[in-house]
């Protein structure tokens, strides 16, 4: 996954027509659609509840979830009118689940951020970063990763956290600013 | 609206392991399975309940029911003729035994009879405060 520069409002750059088809697909009994949706957006949905749980096993159980509940009961396409949206909205719902379930809440304890095995020389390191998102709250992460890494504009950002647009606009835009004051503490 | 930079170019959030693909997938395959064991009978229910031809069925079959039972008499004794509880016990005439013999049937629907020799041959008990 790459981090990505979207422009505010673009509609998002995943296959959403590829994404509608495999879950019509899903819908009319076809399970091996669920092969193609896992390899389609798995990355995605573990990132977005790895940000929210903070833990790699606890990440795992909710994509396995998102399929489980897709593979009970699959939804009706023609209600979605964006396919990554939604699916993205049921692994935060997951992920939430899951960390309600383990109160109270524990520290994280997964690594967010990882240097590619290319990457040169990077500025931060990825166990400061993380120790930096650590400090965000759990829908400020939750709105960084879906804006930059998975690209969604504020309002997409809102369909999936099920709040205002300018809410998600606001924890985006205050999570970034609380990152670059750590990063100037610590520099 | 400009697009603030990442804070921290060059790093990525990690990808799921591998091995998770073909776990997620199994407890999927086991999940779609167990469903349709168990939303088979709740599915033909609703296949059912939403056939109108059915539906137009029962409601035939009820209202026929109604007719019938308006229409056709049962040979049974109306519910208004019957005494209300504790209205008193209504008498029956039994020919053989005369006028001098009368069985009652209470309210309850026990009989009883102030003919002693019948009561005798009935094994019939003796009201409360009659001579046996």
């Amino acid at each position: 996954m790459t981090n990505v520069d979207p422009t505010p409002g673009t509609p998002a750059p995943a296959a959403r027509p590829e994404l509608h088809r495999l879950l019509a697909d899903l819908a009319a009994g076809d399970l091996e659609a669920l092969a193609a949706i896992y390899d389609l957006t798995a990355c995605e949905l573990y990132g977005l509840a790895l940000w929210r749980c903070g833990s790699e096993s606890e990440a795992e159980d909710a994509v396995q979830e998102v399929f489980v509940r897709l593979a009970r009961k699959p939804p009706d396409p023609a209600r979605i009118c964006d396919p990554r949206a939604y699916l993205l909205a049921m692994a935060r719902r997951a992920a939430c689940d899951l960390v309600r379930r383990r109160r109270p809440a524990e520290p994280l304890t997964g690594l967010l951020l990882v240097a590619p095995a290319t990457a040169p020389e990077l500025p931060v390191d990825a166990a400061t970063a993380t120790r930096h998102l650590a400090r965000l709250s759990a829908v400020q992460r939750e709105a960084v990763y879906l804006r930059y890494f998975s690209g969604l504009s504020f309002a997409e950002i809102a369909e999936v956290a099920g709040v205002p647009t300018f809410t998600a606009a606001s924890r985006c835009r205050t999570g970034i600013e609380r990152l670059r004051a750590l990063m100037g503490v610590e520099t | 609206m400009t697009q603030q930079p990442f804070p921290y170019p060059g790093l990525e959030p990690p990808e799921p392991d591998p091995r998770l693909r073909s776990r997620v997938l199994r407890a999927a395959g086991q999940a779609a399975a167990a469903e349709a064991r168990t939303g088979a009978l709740a599915r033909l229910v609703d296949r059912l309940w939403e056939n109108r031809a059915l539906r137009l069925g029962w409601l035939t079959a009820i209202v026929a029911l109604l007719v019938l039972n308006a229409a056709v008499d049962t040979g049974t004794i109306d519910h208004g003729a019957l005494p209300a509880a504790g209205g008193g016990p209504y008498e029956l005439e039994v020919p053989e035994i005369g006028s001098a013999g009368k069985l009652r049937a209470g309210s309850a629907g026990a009989l009883r009879t102030t003919d002693p020799v019948l009561r005798e041959e009935l094994g019939l008990r003796a009201p409360h405060g009659a001579a046996p």
